[in-house]
Formats: structure tokens, C-alpha cells, sequence
């Protein structure tokens, strides 16, 4: 467990935490959004999650046993959020049942084709040619910002970085209203931009990892239990 | 052509007793060529391949011995020399001597008579070595043949910079998929793999932007920005953070144990400061001069 999170079984509570949330960071399921590796990604997360609620269910019993204060308490409410996209199973399996499994996702708010929903299904089952025969049947009048989009996440499985973001440009300036397509494309243009000033005297992992994480955090402040998102920088 | 050393930690940030390490990688792949292919394979040492061997050992958790004796190239000096019994450093020279061989091959095609001549004969001295490390590992040579091969045929389409880059990372990411340790990790390294050979095409393609312009070589650059080169600096950059983002993102999920925190260096540090040195520093440099 304590191998998991990389710390000393003799940590302090406060070490335990602040190691469970920069992992927290790393493999957040908004990192991997769309990537090919997101299956991967949040399996670790899980493993993550369970070694943290093992580690205080253990230290709490203790502290129950002598009679102190469970001195976590207050993180633990907060942490729950993190905990959510277990529950809820909404990242478990993405790919499963679009409607069900992302009903937060306010692409499938709007009435998508049927045909996206399959390429959806198939992007998600490693099925690249045929999600991408299937898109190239839709005649080029009824291309879609949609179209553009899926077109984008099978670039991206392909590792064709550049073209996956002319996708992801041309679909959110065919439809700038929509949620999924703005994050992403802001996510793409974070990615972009980070390391402009990196190098010598310019600080450690930790601010190179603020800067790789979370697309300026614009998704995850909404999700992630933080005050504030930079607070563990300051000490 | 890939393995230019564009692979490196950035010293600053290493502790020393990480940096005496991976000098010790460095000499013992070096001792390695020496006492397995000779001599002359010395010289193919790259940092590539010294990341490729730390990558092996640490994949599969290898023991290792680190012993001091003369170095070769300097016999005052003392060095540490990294050994491992395991195929590690039998792979990554292997690699280094198969590239290495492909590369001459390459410059004999497109360079002026001088370079020429010089590249044939070592390429002729460099035959035995060539064979032997086939001899090892047949699957990389064809790997790397059949790359040679499509990025002559991207080069002739006049591709763009993702088409272009694919023959490299598919190599890169074959090479990675080879040294998986189990079924679990091969599918994280094959992605980890395709961005690293991503990010040392561009790399070298920036790196190379000025000398292809002037000689009307072929480079993905080239149409973008009609050739201006700090608008193309620029724009290199970007299209290499966006590699080394997801690049990082596939490497936090491969297991590792040896070396973990140099290569995390590498990763983290090294990429982003050599797109610094060679995309702005090393202009930056000439515009003074001028």
C-alpha cells in the first residue's frame, strides 16, 4: 500500500496526503481524456485510490484504538470527489454505454447520429480502421463539427498530433458552443504552450508537472477537492 | 535517421550519485562495443542508446556491477563502468551498430563526393561489426530497413510533419515494444515509444532546417512559415511540448525500478531544455554573431 503511493509507512498524515494528491494529478481521468492509454490510466488511479483508503482506514482504526482525534478527517469529506468517478463508474468504462456512462458529457446532451455513436464505440474498442471507414461513408456535405471531432480522436490514436488538433480546431470553430469541443481544444493549446521558459534555474518537476497537468486546470477545478489548486507549491 | 543523442538529462537537476550512474551506463555501453564488436563501434556510442540500455535494465529490474578501471579513449583517466549480465547492453549495442550502418548507408546516397568516400569506407570496415550485431538481433535489422525504406517514401511524397515522423516512431516504438518485460506494459511502451521517435524526428528536423533550406533537401519545416525561421522555431516548439506532453503521459504508466529517477530527469527536464538549446538558444547565438 505504502509502496503504491511511494511513501514510508512512518509518514505523517499530512506527507501521506499531499503524495496521494500530486498521484491524484498525474493520472487524473481528465489528463488521459481522450488519449489512447486512458484504460491504463484509470486502473492506476484506481490502485491509487484503493492504497489511500486502506492506508487511513488503518491508521484510523489505530488512532481509534488509543483514543485520538482521527486528525484526516477533514480531507477525507473532500476526497470523496476524487472518489467519484469510481462510483459513479462513469471512467470505468467510458466506451460501455455513451448515454449511461457519460451522461455528463454534454456531447450526447445534443442528438447525435447513430453513426457516431458506433464510431465512438468502435474508437474505444481499439477499432481504428473501421471507426475511420465508417466516417469516411458520411459525405463530405454532411460533415459535422462531430465528424471533425472523431476524426480528431482517431489522428490522436494514430499519434498524428498535428492533425488530430486541426480536427479539434476545425470542430470547435464549426461549433464553438459546445463544452467538449472548447476543452479540448483549450487542453491541445495548453499542451502547446508549456515549457516556453524551462530549462537551468527554472524550477523542479513539480512546477513542469503544474504546467504538463490538467490544462490549466479549467476542467479540473470544477472536480478536483482543492481550495486552492496551488496551494501545495507554496510550502 | 534517429539516434543523434538529442536524448539527455539535464545535469543541473541530477543529484550526483544520479550522474556518476548514468556516466557509468554511458562507459560500460562503450566497453561493451569495444569488447564485443570491436574497436571501431565505439564510435556509434550515442546517448540514445545509453537511455535505451537504462530503459532495459530498469524494465526488467537487473542487476548490475559497477567497476572501476581505465578508460579507452583517455587511458589517464579513471571511469566507472556500469555491467550487467543480462541482454541489456547486448541490445542497445546492437541498435547502436544496426542505426549506425543504415545511417553511413544514407549519407553515401545524398552527400557531396568527399563525405561520400569517407562514409564508404567505413561502411566497408564497419561490415563485420554490421553483421555480427544482425547476427544477434534480425528483427531490428528488418525493422529498420523497412523504416529506411518508408521514410524515403515519405521524404518522395513531400509529407507532413505527422506522416513524416511515422517511419521514426514506429521504429522507436517497436524497439520499446521488444524490451517489454510482460504483455501489460507492451501496449503503454508502444505509445511511449511512437512519441519518443516523434519527438527526435522533429527534433532533428528543426535541428536541421537551415543546413535542408540551403541545400534543398527535403524537411517537414520547410512550407510552413515559407521558411522563416524564428516564426518556424516557434512553431517546432509547440509541436514538440504537445509530443513531450503525451509522451510523459504514456511514460507515467510504465513500471520501473533502476535508474527511475534519472530517466524521470530525462523525461521532464531533458526534453524540454534541448528544445530550449537548439530551438532558440542556438540562434540566438548566430543573430549575436551576425
Amino acid at each position: 500500500m505504502y509502496r503504491i503511493l511511494g511513501v514510508s509507512p512512518y509518514a505523517s498524515d499530512e506527507e501521506i496526503k499531499r503524495a496521494y494528491r500530486n498521484l491524484a494529478k498525474k493520472y487524473h481521468p481528465d489528463r488521459y481524456a481522450d488519449s489512447p492509454l486512458a484504460q491504463e490510466a484509470s486502473e492506476k488511479m484506481k490502485e491509487i485510490n484503493n492504497a489511500y483508503d486502506a492506508i487511513m482506514q488503518d491508521r484510523k482504526n489505530n488512532a481509534n484504538a488509543s483514543c485520538q482525534p482521527p486528525p484526516y478527517e477533514p480531507y477525507r469529506e473532500k476526497s470523496t470527489s476524487y472518489h467519484s468517478y469510481q462510483k459513479e463508474g462513469s471512467y470505468q468504462d467510458p466506451y460501455k454505454d455513451p448515454f449511461k456512462d457519460r451522461s455528463d458529457d454534454p456531447f450526447f446532451h445534443q442528438d447525435v447520429k447513430s453513426e457516431y455513436v458506433q464510431v465512438r464505440l468502435l474508437i474505444g474498442a481499439g477499432k481504428i480502421k473501421e471507426a475511420e471507414m465508417l466516417l469516411n461513408t458520411i459525405p463530405s456535405v454532411a460533415r459535422d463539427a462531430d465528424w471533425y471531432y472523431f476524426m480528431g480522436l482517431i489522428a490522436l490514436r494514430k499519434g498524428r498530433l498535428e492533425e488530430y488538433r486541426n480536427y479539434i480546431a476545425t470542430a470547435y470553430a464549426m461549433n464553438p458552443t459546445n463544452e467538449v469541443y472548447k476543452n479540448v481544444y483549450e487542453s491541445v493549446n495548453h499542451q502547446r504552450k508549456f515549457n516556453r521558459v524551462s530549462g537551468y534555474g527554472w524550477g523542479g518537476k513539480d512546477n513542469f508537472f503544474m504546467d504538463f497537468l490538467c490544462d490549466a486546470c479549467n476542467i479540473c477545478c470544477d472536480s478536483i477537492p482543492y481550495d486552492n489548486p496551488y496551494q501545495h507549491f507554496d510550502n | 535517421m534517429m539516434m543523434f543523442g538529442y536524448l539527455q538529462p539535464q545535469k543541473e537537476e541530477l543529484k550526483v550519485k544520479e550522474w556518476v550512474l548514468y556516466k557509468s551506463v554511458y562507459c560500460g555501453l562503450c566497453q561493451y562495443l569495444g569488447q564485443y564488436y570491436g574497436i571501431l563501434s565505439r564510435l556509434t556510442l550515442s546517448y540514445d542508446c545509453t537511455v535505451l540500455a537504462m530503459l532495459y535494465m530498469s524494465l526488467h529490474s537487473e542487476q548490475y556491477c559497477i567497476k572501476k578501471k581505465h578508460c579507452v579513449v583517455n587511458p589517464l583517466k579513471k571511469c566507472l563502468f556500469c555491467q550487467c549480465r543480462n541482454d541489456s547492453f547486448r541490445f542497445a549495442g546492437a541498435v547502436s551498430v544496426i542505426m549506425t550502418y543504415y545511417k553511413l548507408t544514407d549519407t553515401i546516397e545524398d552527400s557531396g563526393f568527399l563525405k561520400k568516400t569517407g562514409a564508404s569506407i567505413l561502411k566497408l570496415l564497419f561490415r563485420r561489426n554490421y553483421r555480427k550485431a544482425v547476427k544477434a538481433y534480425p528483427e531490428i535489422n528488418d525493422k529498420v530497413a523497412v523504416m529506411m525504406e518508408e521514410q524515403r517514401q515519405a521524404e518522395q511524397n513531400n509529407s507532413d510533419i505527422d506522416r513524416a515522423a511515422e517511419p521514426t516512431a514506429h521504429l522507436v516504438s517497436d524497439l520499446c515494444t521488444v524490451i517489454s518485460p510482460g504483455d501489460e506494459q507492451k501496449r503503454i511502451l508502444g505509445v511511449f515509444g511512437y512519441f519518443v521517435g516523434r519527438w527526435i524526428y522533429i527534433m532533428d528536423a528543426a535541428d536541421d532546417l537551415e543546413k535542408d533550406m540551403k541545400h534543398q533537401n527535403f524537411n517537414p519545416f520547410q512550407k510552413i512559415h515559407s521558411g522563416e525561421i524564428a516564426a518556424t522555431m516557434e512553431y517546432c516548439n509547440q509541436v514538440l511540448n504537445m509530443t513531450a506532453s503525451h509522451l510523459a503521459m504514456a511514460y507515467d504508466l510504465i513500471e520501473l525500478t533502476e535508474f527511475k529517477e534519472i530517466l524521470d530527469n530525462i523525461v521532464y527536464n531533458g526534453l524540454p531544455c534541448r528544445q530550449k538549446r537548439i530551438l532558440f538558444d542556438k540562434y540566438q547565438k548566430k543573430r549575436k554573431e551576425v
